[in-house]
């Protein structure tokens, strides 16, 4: 129990150091004594600031050719917080200033009353589902956390590269090592630093703990975006309330939410965080007409290049949708609309930090997906068949119906809004979500529209965010004017028996979705006797040239090459079956043959090429074929486990 | 209100939550906790030594093991491994070097549940 408290208090001292710490001092740094943001935005953006700033520190440490130890990373945020600091006190003469974000950071009883008990509701509810899959076992994250761990015990920034299964004269070879473009170093550098600090191994709580705070983050980015949206509507606060609640306790489990924590969908996770965030500075930089706003968003945009390409990616269409709209949108003052945005441009917290991120991209480190040239890869037509759209159907239980209906009707009022205020100003909050959702849409439904090709379902769940926005835009304007204009459409003695009606739906439908997702997933006993069985083999390294298993049958098998650290796919695997049919993932089938049918004139050549002498395989799936042939012996057997070597013959 | 206190009760939430999921990984974690297995692995994968050792996280503590050549048993016993144990058995290499028989097979029950692993020998 006392290593267990002792285990809990690093962790927690560590999340403080690496994921609030630079992110606050930054903020200090940058805004000085000005009340920019309210005391909830201030924790929102030092926690996802603090990604971003980790990341860049690390790399700029990896480059400097320092080795990421516990010191070298501790000494180096003390160092940032230095200077951050010394740049406040330099700062802070300049005289306060008090902005809206007062106003806009004051709620009534009734209101946080509300954003507690939909902030406590959610995290129950997180937690309950997450109760039974914080044991690590998700194919994900079993990925992602070889790469932290890579990270951790070489203390350098790792080359995203494994070695595949290749023919050569007849013959299969584990080919030489090849970059890999799935993987992004934003995604693992927080884990290492964690851990490195913490000291904290990998197959344990702290990955998917870690993801849960950034999701709940996530969620209350949603918040203060809506917050900023809105901020010139008297319902600004109870449509961010609306949104909290669409976004957090109702759907809480489906993806994007909970299945992504547990699941280890670490960039999209990261990514739905810094995307709202992103959006939230733009706004107050174009609305503010601030350079330093500009200045922070810029660096949360960056920040998500090197944490998730797919949000990158959404993120710059979103960006150029939204220049062009609100250039359209002001076509008759383009010229001085233009001019403001070219002042905030070429002011020197934006050029300075142009400069650094270009030098930054060019000399300390450039994302893997630009230097593989894997942008090529989602430009074009779709040819996997998750990329080529969702029916209509489909997209609505991804995003949820209530959350659909009432984000339709959000972005038509708020359509009607715009198209009436059009020559008067800039609707920012109009033209951002307008074009946020009609692409996520268009990818999801209409890939060839766009010409992507990305997986239409893992879009269409971006989706979710503007939508919880929509909706609770469009349901506080339906209920608002009905009770306002009462009589018009229906009569007031109604009204709040509709409300509780709509209500109804819109919980039921949640709380149906959410019961539907909580179903258990890995046993505990399946996932530590796959351990147990990784770390018999690991023990005994020397004895297994290399080693196979499977990946259909076997719980938690991603996590096994974390026990080997010798390469990504060291073991290498059967995949899933569809893998080897569509012609594209899998260009081999000796890993299929080998474990499916060990005894055929194929998988004995592909045994001995790849001098495999180790698999390990689900007992009661896969032991009848080992059994039947004289060329293994069962030196491992537990209730789900076997192990087989295959002896030199 | 002031957003301190919700400030507050969110960090609260936050650290009770991550708590009880930690404390519940742990325990999912424990080869024990709420399990019921045992296994039996051989120590030497790749020689021909046959020592192997069962690790028990079951309830059952009376195990049984026969070594087979073949068909034929070449020795079995009876032991006890409490929950949480494991035993180590040594064969001695000199008893089982002039069999005729290529597959040793050791067979484990505990009375209800069977494993085996072997070795097929030159």
């Amino acid at each position: 129990m006392f290593s267990f408290i002792q285990e809990q208090l690093a962790f927690y001292l560590s999340v403080g150091i690496v994921l609030f710490l630079p992110g606050y001092v930054f903020l200090l740094a940058v805004f000085g004594k000005k009340k920019i943001f309210g005391n909830i935005k201030k924790l929102i953006i030092s926690f996802a600031g603090s990604i971003i700033l980790i990341d860049f520190l690390m790399l700029l440490l990896g480059k400097a050719g320092i080795s990421f130890t516990r010191f070298s990373i501790l000494a180096t945020i003390g160092l940032f917080t230095a200077v951050c600091l010394a740049i406040y006190c330099f700062r802070k003469k300049q005289s306060e200033d008090e902005t809206q974000e007062n106003k806009l950071d004051k709620f009534s009883k009734n209101q946080a009353v509300a954003i507690i008990a939909i902030v406590v509701l959610t995290i129950l509810i997180k937690t309950f589902y997450l109760t039974d899959t914080i044991l690590p076992s998700s194919t994900d994250l079993g990925h992602h956390m070889y790469w932290s761990k890579m990270i951790s015990e070489t203390g350098k920034i790792p080359d995203y590269v494994q070695k595949d299964i290749v023919s050569q004269d007849g013959n299969f070879i584990i080919g030489s090592a090849k970059p890999i473009s799935d993987f992004i170093i934003g995604e693992h550098l927080i884990f290492s630093a964690i851990s490195l600090i913490s000291g904290i191994g990998y197959i344990s709580y702290f990955p998917v703990i870690v993801l849960y705070l950034i999701n709940i983050f996530g969620i209350l980015g949603i918040f203060i975006l809506a917050l900023r949206l809105f901020e010139k509507s008297r319902h600004s606060k109870n449509i961010a309330i609306l949104s909290l609640f669409l976004i957090g306790p109702i759907f809480a489990i489906a993806p994007p939410q909970s299945k992504y924590t547990g699941g280890g969908v670490i960039g999209n996770t990261i990514g739905n965080l810094l995307l709202p965030l992103t959006f939230y500075f733009y706004v107050r930089a174009f609305r503010e007409k601030n350079a330093f706003f500009l200045f922070v968003g810029l660096l949360f945009s960056m920040g998500l290049f090197y944490t998730h390409h797919l949000t990158a990616l959404l993120f710059l269409m979103v960006f150029a949708l939204t220049v062009v709209f609100s250039l359209l949108n002001n076509f008759k003052d383009i010229k001085n609309l233009v001019v403001s945005w070219l002042k905030m441009i070429f002011s020197a917290p934006v050029i300075s930090f142009l400069v650094f991120a270009g030098l930054f991209a060019l000399f300390v480190y450039t994302p893997t997906y630009l230097q593989n040239q894997a942008v090529s890869t989602v430009i074009g037509e779709a040819v996997k068949q998750e990329h080529q759209g969702l029916t209509l159907t489909q997209f609505k239980f991804t995003v949820g119906e209530p959350r659909l209906a009432f984000g339709i009707i959000g972005i038509i009022i708020l359509g009607i809004i715009f198209w009436k205020h059009r020559k008067n100003q800039i609707e920012y909050h109009f033209i951002i979500l307008f074009s946020w959702i009609l692409l996520i849409a268009l990818i999801a439904l209409k890939p060839d529209l766009v010409g992507v090709s990305i997986p239409s379902a893992r879009i269409a769940n971006y989706g979710v965010y503007p939508l919880s926005i929509l909706a609770a835009f469009g349901f506080m304007y339906v209920f608002s004017r009905l009770k306002n204009d009462g009589g018009l459409f229906i009569k007031k003695s109604l009204l709040f028996p509709a409300l509780i009606l709509v209500s109804t739906f819109v919980i039921f439908s949640g709380s149906y979705d959410n019961a539907q997702n909580a179903k258990k997933t890995a046993d505990p006993q399946k996932v530590v006797e796959t351990f147990h069985a990784s770390q018999y083999a690991s023990a005994r390294k020397d004895q297994f040239q290399q080693i196979l298993h499977d990946h259909i049958y076997l719980t938690a098998d991603s996590w096994i090459k974390l026990f080997f650290m010798r390469d990504y796919n060291f073991p290498i695997y059967r995949a899933n079956l569809d893998r080897y049919e569509n012609g594209i993932d899998r260009k081999e089938t000796c890993t299929l043959s080998m474990i499916s049918n060990p005894d055929s004139p194929e998988s004995i050549k592909c045994f001995e090429n790849l001098k495999i002498n180790g698999i390990i395989v689900n007992k009661k799936i896969d032991e009848p074929q080992f059994r039947k042939t004289e060329n293994f012996w069962q030196i491992y057997s537990s209730e789900d486990v076997n192990i087989y070597y295959r002896p030199q013959l | 209100m002031s957003t301190k206190k919700i400030i507050i009760i969110l960090i609260i939430s936050l650290l009770l939550s991550s708590i009880w999921l930690s404390y519940n990984e742990t325990r999912q974690a424990d080869l024990n906790y709420q399990k019921n297995w045992w296994v039996v692995y051989f120590e030497n994968p790749s020689g021909s030594s046959l020592n192997f050792t069962i690790e028990n996280h079951s309830k059952e503590t009376a195990f049984n093991y026969k070594i087979m050549g073949d068909e034929n048993i070449l020795e079995e016993k009876n032991i006890s491994i409490k929950n949480n144990r494991q035993q180590k058995i040594n064969i001695d290499p000199v008893a089982f070097e002039n069999i005729p028989e290529r597959k040793i097979t050791i067979i484990i029950t505990d009375g209800n549940n069977k494993k085996e692993i072997y070795k097929i020998l030159n």
